[in-house]
């Protein structure tokens, strides 16, 4: 026993210090986190912090490429976590997003399910009816989608 | 299990728990940093871009409330950072909402978006631009942004 004592010692120092390191991590960072921005005042500082996660998801997934249906859809969920979370002012800039996603994906499955298809184009055409869109005609949403996807293949 | 055991375990412990306190502490730090810059850079970009998108397609109501909601975050950013960068895209934003309001045929409130619009730009150039110069500028940003 007296000749493990260093090793366990060695141990429980690593075990210790990872637990420490993970531990601080999570408390300093949500401590540093609730005093972002305070130089605006409270009020606009807490506007800022609750609209900054949302606005940055967004922001990233604008940034992955999502051409195929599996795609869209995982991003179409995710989407839907991040507009759970937001508030409701950020809502129109996702059912933006969320309305660009169903018309590709209306898109990508004209050849295959056009019943699918229709459905999804007519959810983006709802979106974008909501969102003041003056043409949410087919031909519209057909344009949104290929304005999308041309984007998207140039990254 | 011996006392000497057991004081080499709990210093073993205690000195683990200082040093992944003290490293954790810096990469939180760090990490906060981070985030915050990266929250501060898509909140401009995010709301501007769907300014931009609801101007070109949506009626002059929600094209409003969306330029609303771009110059609400970005004069707070601004107010964060007195950030010059910010100074100009407030600029074209308050011209935005003064075209905004000229389609929908209210002079006065154009009026008040421009003279926002040319306050902003003259705190961003040092001089005034003419009311022709902010609206091609703004014409020329969309079109850059479009074709991205």
């Amino acid at each position: 026993m007296k000749r493990l004592v260093p090793y366990i010692a060695v141990l429980i120092c690593a075990g210790c210090g990872y637990l420490g390191y993970l531990g601080t991590i999570k408390v300093v960072y949500h401590h540093q986190r609730a005093t972002w921005f305070n130089s605006l005042g409270e009020p606009d500082a807490q506007q800022l912090r609750e609209t900054g996660p949302a606005l940055l998801g967004l922001g990233l997934s604008s940034l992955l490429i999502q051409n195929t249906k599996a795609s869209l859809q995982h991003n179409v969920s995710s989407l839907g976590e991040i507009r759970g979370q937001a508030p409701r002012d950020l809502w129109p800039i996702l059912d933006l997003r969320l309305a660009k996603d169903y018309a590709v994906m209306a898109r990508l499955e004209q050849a295959s399910d056009s019943a699918v298809a229709a459905s999804h184009r007519q959810m983006a055409a709802a979106l974008l009816n909501s969102l003041g869109w003056k043409d949410v005609s087919d031909n519209a949403v057909a344009a949104v989608a290929d304005k999308q996807l041309a984007a998207r293949f140039k990254e | 299990m011996t006392r000497a055991a057991k004081t080499t375990f709990i210093a073993a412990a205690a000195v683990g728990l200082v040093l992944g306190g003290v490293l954790g502490g810096r990469e939180a730090a760090q990490a906060s940093q981070a985030m915050q810059s990266a929250e501060v850079l898509s909140a401009s970009s995010v709301t501007s871009d769907f300014a931009r998108q609801q101007f070109e397609y949506a009626d002059t109501d929600h094209a409003r409330r969306a330029v609303q909601l771009q110059i609400s975050v970005l004069e707070k950013l601004e107010g964060l950072t007195h950030d010059r960068l910010y100074r100009g895209e407030l600029g074209y934003a308050y011209t935005r909402l003064g075209m905004i309001e000229q389609s929908a045929g209210q002079p006065e409130a154009e009026q008040r978006a421009i003279a926002q619009a040319r306050t902003w730009f003259g705190q961003n150039f040092g001089h005034e631009i003419s009311d022709d110069q902010m609206r091609t500028g703004l014409k020329l940003l969309d079109q850059g942004a479009d074709r991205l």
